[in-house]
């Protein structure tokens, strides 16, 4: 999060100020990337390209604080992710054994988060891994840092029903853990 | 009635609380007085909210030259340079001398066809307008026949039993479509056709289905001394109103 000096730096990258579109851009695409490689797996980068291009087009026209910011871009990620799904659901899948073994997405070993701190590419993995609708849910409220009124807005959900929604991602979470025999 | 034990979560889940599962989603991290068992979940949370890895900040060259393609100018300044058109008469006077030539025309088209409708206009002239505008046609001159039935009656129900009947007519006193006949059904003003005094099976006021079905003749030829065989003497237009008359030259 920028913070207290958000407005300015948004005005600045308004104006055209690349050092401010780079602050904005540091800032939103490290959550950003890690949010696409939960709901859009393989097409996180994509996703995340297309997002900034998507933005970089309605800059000008944004008002709003730091927090709309982030619903924004967020907003516009889930969108890009939905169409990249599209897309993807419209070509013919290849074998996975054409599939080079480098680029297969491979969940993190139990035993490796048990004897070491779990990287943030693991906890992606491990987020990506529960029902959809729970795994965005938690991405959007930890990693993104939305309230649940945004959340739900964004996903077209009830508040209560997305407090449901992670309540139980965390609940499955800490049980996939818990029989993977992490205790840290 | 039996006490049974509700169950609170799935087997093999760990009992947590819904405090300190907010807490978690609050602040990413492990809340004082938590359940052990959400010690490692806060962990995840807490991966997923560490510091960006190189690989996350790869693309930002081009998301720069992205930024940079937009160009440096401001959208909104962009749309509101695109919004100042050229307009289409720059100077005044050309703006004043092209609305009253406009006036002009329009009315010109106006008091042609109110003297075609009129058939005022010469011959060859009232042809034309004939032709296109559907204004009466050259020959017939206006609807000024004796016949009280058959000349005026112009509705949609001017092929109704009345035409046929004893109502004279003239030759020349044709049953004329006009446009207004067209749109109502009503008897057009042209009709010096009043209402029949011989009753005659629609004279009753109520045209009838089957009167309607037929289209108004206008050929200028039908004029047989009996309105035309075309009014029905009554005035009265066609409620259902799907009879297209066919003027012909």
């Amino acid at each position: 999060m920028i913070g207290d000096g958000f407005a300015e730096v948004l005005a600045a990258a308004q104006e055209g100020s690349e050092a401010a579109f780079s602050r904005l851009w540091r800032d939103g695409n490290p959550p950003l990337l890690r949010y696409a490689r939960v709901v859009a797996a393989e097409g996180a980068e994509d996703v995340a390209a297309d997002t900034w291009l998507h933005v970089v087009r309605g800059l000008a026209d944004f008002r709003g604080d730091e927090r709309a910011w982030r619903a924004w871009l967020f907003t516009t990620a889930r969108r890009r992710a939905i169409d990249h799904a599209r897309r993807r659901s419209r070509r013919p899948a290849g074998p996975l054994d054409e599939v080079p073994p480098g680029l297969l997405p491979s969940a993190p070993d139990a035993a490796d988060l048990a004897i070491e701190r779990i990287s943030t590419r693991s906890a992606v993995a491990l987020l990506a891994g529960l029902p959809a609708i729970q795994a965005e849910v938690i991405m959007l409220r930890v990693v993104a840092g939305l309230d649940t009124e945004t959340v739900a807005q964004l996903v077209g959900r009830s508040p209560g029903a997305v407090r449901v929604a992670a309540h139980r991602g965390l609940r499955r979470l800490a049980g996939i853990l818990a029989e993977a025999g992490v205790t840290l | 009635m039996p006490n049974l034990p509700w169950p609170t979560h799935r087997r093999g889940e760990p009992v947590t609380g819904d405090p300190s599962l907010a807490g978690l989603l609050a602040w990413a991290e492990f809340p004082a007085g938590s359940e052990p068992e959400l010690k490692p979940v806060a962990e995840v949370l807490a991966a997923l909210t560490a510091g960006p890895s190189d690989d996350e900040l790869a693309g930002e060259a081009a998301a720069l030259a992205a930024y940079r393609n937009r160009g440096s100018v401001p959208r909104a300044a962009t749309r509101a340079r695109r919004r100042r058109r050229r307009p289409l008469f720059p100077f005044p006077s050309v703006r004043v001398a092209a609305a009253v030539a406009g006036a002009a025309a329009v009315l010109s088209v106006g008091a042609f066809a109110t003297a075609a409708y009129t058939q005022v206009l010469p011959a060859p002239v009232q042809r034309l307008a004939h032709a296109i505008i559907g204004a009466p046609g050259a020959g017939g001159g206006p609807a000024t026949g004796p016949s009280p039935a058959g000349s005026g009656a112009t509705g949609r129900d001017a092929t109704g039993p009345g035409g046929t009947g004893p109502a004279g007519g003239t030759p020349t006193g044709q049953a004329q479509p006009s446009p207004t006949s067209h749109v109502t059904g009503q008897p057009t003003p042209q009709g010096s056709a009043e209402p029949s005094t011989e009753p005659t099976p629609s004279d009753s006021g109520t045209p009838t289905p089957t009167k309607s079905r037929g289209k108004p003749s206008t050929h200028p030829t039908n004029g047989n001394g009996n309105g035309g065989g075309n009014g029905n003497g009554n005035g009265n237009g066609n409620k259902n109103g799907d009879s297209t008359p066919t003027p012909q030259p």
